[in-house]
């Protein structure tokens, strides 16, 4: 296996690393403190051509691929792990329209969502918990050339900022009686409500989608009827989870520079802490997990690159790198010792969002039943 | 505004966030390239960033050509590929063994000869110096080699007339507004712009695109002319600077002590 990055890679990733440095990084403090999305930032991701990554070029994208967003969101990721999540949302509520949606609802979305002149948000969760869609309540009812679409759904990350929504509601029973729906958040009926306050991620926003009679024409359902899960479920799995584990990535690897950073600098007993063996177990475990996680995460990529299916293998990446990342964060907090717990520096941020990863987009005990059914078969 | 024919001169650089050793050959007084050796990747100078990006808003607003060029090794495909990627036309290498250990001199008359040889040319756009040598020397040698007008330490500069510049120029805290015509070769600080990052589509339009090679045969160089045996100056040394406050504390009757510290601050040339 060749584990090098292509030229191509290398300047996507130095690019884009520049790209954090200069346009995000500077906002992020604003972020902590406001808890709200910047526009700023959003509209910088779409000049750049971020948004568009896994749109095809003839809708108005690149069509890079999934091991290209994973680079991206890395990097964004290491900068600020809340852009890195909102951005990996918004290609989220890409995927199933690029999968599943017929070749009007394509051209009628895909051109504004690579552009950013559209925000995406996948609507799936609601209060009986995100583990189980099977039980998913909300109600589309078909009346004429329309279906009546009736819910709640919650912890929508976008929910806020989204001008489309990705909605999967109930057409009939069980789990094969779910559809799936592209709603604009202009429509009569669907609103965002609550928002949630949150102890990390600030500057990606949560809450819930209100939809009370709302109608959506039978163009927008994407897939078939009864298809909903299946649309939904894939999407999660190739861009979700991967989105998710990219955002951890990039957690991870600030960690190492953090830790690095202090070890090198805070002197102790007349020298620099990174001469105590204590400091340097600390560090490699940081280091290795890094390396680990990165191997696993660029992997999966690789596979859905190769249109392979590879659920568990993505299951493997999002487990292990957001784990990692909150035990990675954790020890860069411990290496800055008091400092870490204090604002100005950045460690307690890392392990707040890398908190935030651990249930998203499937838990790591819903991560463990994948990989457990494919080991056991 | 007619279309205008422009050359960014470029210098490949190791990524300033990376941390490396410098080394330098005693027998050649050139500097060893460790930061290659271990894959530290080759980035757009600092500057000459500024210069691509002059000329690619230039471009934009007039229409016309951008070729970046740089006279390296291979290895700095990396950084033309990077020029691609922000939009210029046509990237140029310059590079043949001989070319190696060219002083500021050499790397001008090659850098000459290649834009000679695309033609004639509006504006040549250079960085005012380089991260590596520091010395500023290429880009004034390279307007007389050219024989062009000069306009050095830009900061700001506009077309008077389809053929004629005014620009301003910045150092040590002066400044002066200077007018010349095409053709003309600009030095530029880091506060013309602020140099774009490239987008996803621009990395996939440079992606295949095709880098000129021109060696020494292809310029028509003799081999005298180039490199170490063109170059007439030598890099003796290489000593790392340091600087440290210097601190005195003057005790005393408050009046007299101010006394005493404008006389040491007029011996210090402060005042």
């Amino acid at each position: 296996m060749d584990f090098r990055l292509s030229e191509e890679q290398k300047l996507l990733r130095r690019t884009v690393r520049e790209f954090a440095e200069s346009v995000i990084a500077p906002r992020v403090q604003a972020m902590e403190e406001t808890g709200e999305t910047s526009k700023e930032v959003i509209g910088e991701l779409a000049k750049q051509g971020l948004l568009g990554v896994c749109i095809p070029p003839e809708y108005g994208g690149t069509g890079m691929g999934s091991m290209a967003r994973m680079l991206i969101v890395e990097e964004i990721g290491r900068v600020s792990a809340a852009v890195a999540f909102m951005l990996q949302t918004m290609h989220l509520s890409i995927d199933p329209i690029v999968s599943a949606g017929g070749d009007e609802v394509k051209k009628r979305y895909l051109p504004g969502l690579a552009s950013g002149e559209h925000l995406g948000c996948m609507a799936v969760t609601e209060s009986t918990g995100g583990s189980d869609p099977a039980g998913l309540r909300t109600q589309a009812n078909l009346d004429g050339d329309h279906y009546i679409l009736n819910g709640r759904k919650v912890f929508i990350s976008n929910a806020h900022v989204a001008d489309l929504f990705i909605v999967v509601a109930r057409t009939g029973e069980g789990a094969k009686g779910l559809s799936a729906f592209v709603v604009e958040a202009g429509t009569q009926g669907i609103r965002a409500g609550r928002k949630e306050h949150k102890f990390g991620l600030k500057g990606c926003t949560t809450g819930e989608v209100v939809i009370e009679n709302c109608r959506v024409p039978v163009a927008n359902r994407l897939g078939d009827e009864g298809q909903g899960l299946k649309v939904a479920f894939a999407a999660i799995s190739r861009s979700g989870r991967t989105g998710t584990a990219g955002t951890a990535l990039g957690i991870l690897a600030a960690c190492l520079e953090a830790a690095v950073k202090q070890a090198n600098e805070r002197q102790l007993y007349g020298e620099p802490i990174a001469k105590l063996q204590g400091i340097q177990w600390q560090v490699s475990d940081i280091w290795m997990d890094l390396q680990v996680a990165r191997l696993l995460c660029y992997q999966a990529a690789t596979l859905i690159d190769q249109n392979a299916r590879c659920d568990p293998e993505v299951a493997a990446a999002k487990f292990y790198a957001t784990e990692a990342a909150v035990r990675s964060a954790k020890k860069a907090v411990d290496i800055y010792g008091g400092y870490g717990y204090l604002n100005e520096y950045p460690v307690q941020r890392y392990y707040r969002d890398a908190e935030c990863l651990i249930a998203s987009a499937g838990t790591a005990e819903v991560m463990r039943i994948i990989m457990a059914k494919a080991a056991l078969g | 505004m007619r279309e205008l024919n422009l050359i960014a001169c470029i210098k490949s650089v190791p990524d300033p966030r990376s941390s490396f050793k410098s080394e330098m050959d005693p027998k050649t007084g050139t500097v060893r390239r460790l930061a290659d050796e271990i894959g530290i990747p080759r980035v757009i100078g600092p500057l000459d960033r500024n210069a691509l990006e002059a000329a690619l808003r230039l471009k934009e607003l007039a229409g016309g050509r951008v070729r970046a060029m740089t006279m390296d090794s291979p290895a700095a495909e990396e950084a033309l590929r990077e020029a691609l990627a922000w939009g210029a036309d046509e990237a140029i290498l310059i590079s043949d063994p001989a070319f190696a250990g060219a002083d500021t001199l050499a790397t001008a008359r090659s850098l000459a000869a290649a834009i000679r040889k695309c033609g004639p040319f509006d504006m040549v756009l250079c960085g005012a110096w380089s991260y590596h040598g520091n010395t500023g020397q290429v880009g004034p040698q390279l307007a007389a080699m050219l024989d062009v007008a000069h306009i050095p330490f830009v900061t700001h500069f506009e077309f008077v007339s389809d053929t004629r510049v005014r620009a301003r120029s910045e150092w040590e805290g002066e400044y002066a507004i200077a007018e010349a015509g095409l053709p003309l070769l600009i030095t530029v600080n880091e506060t013309i712009n602020q140099p774009r990052h490239a987008t996803l589509m621009g990395i996939m339009g440079a992606r295949g695109r095709e880098i000129l090679h021109w060696d020494a045969a292809t310029l028509g160089l003799p081999a005298d002319t180039v490199g170490l045996a063109g170059s007439p100056s030598r890099v003796t040394g290489i000593a790392l600077m340091s600087t440290a406050r210097k601190k005195e504390v003057m005790r005393g009757d408050p009046e007299a002590v101010v006394g005493q510290l404008l006389e040491k601050l007029r011996q210090e040339g402060v005042l």
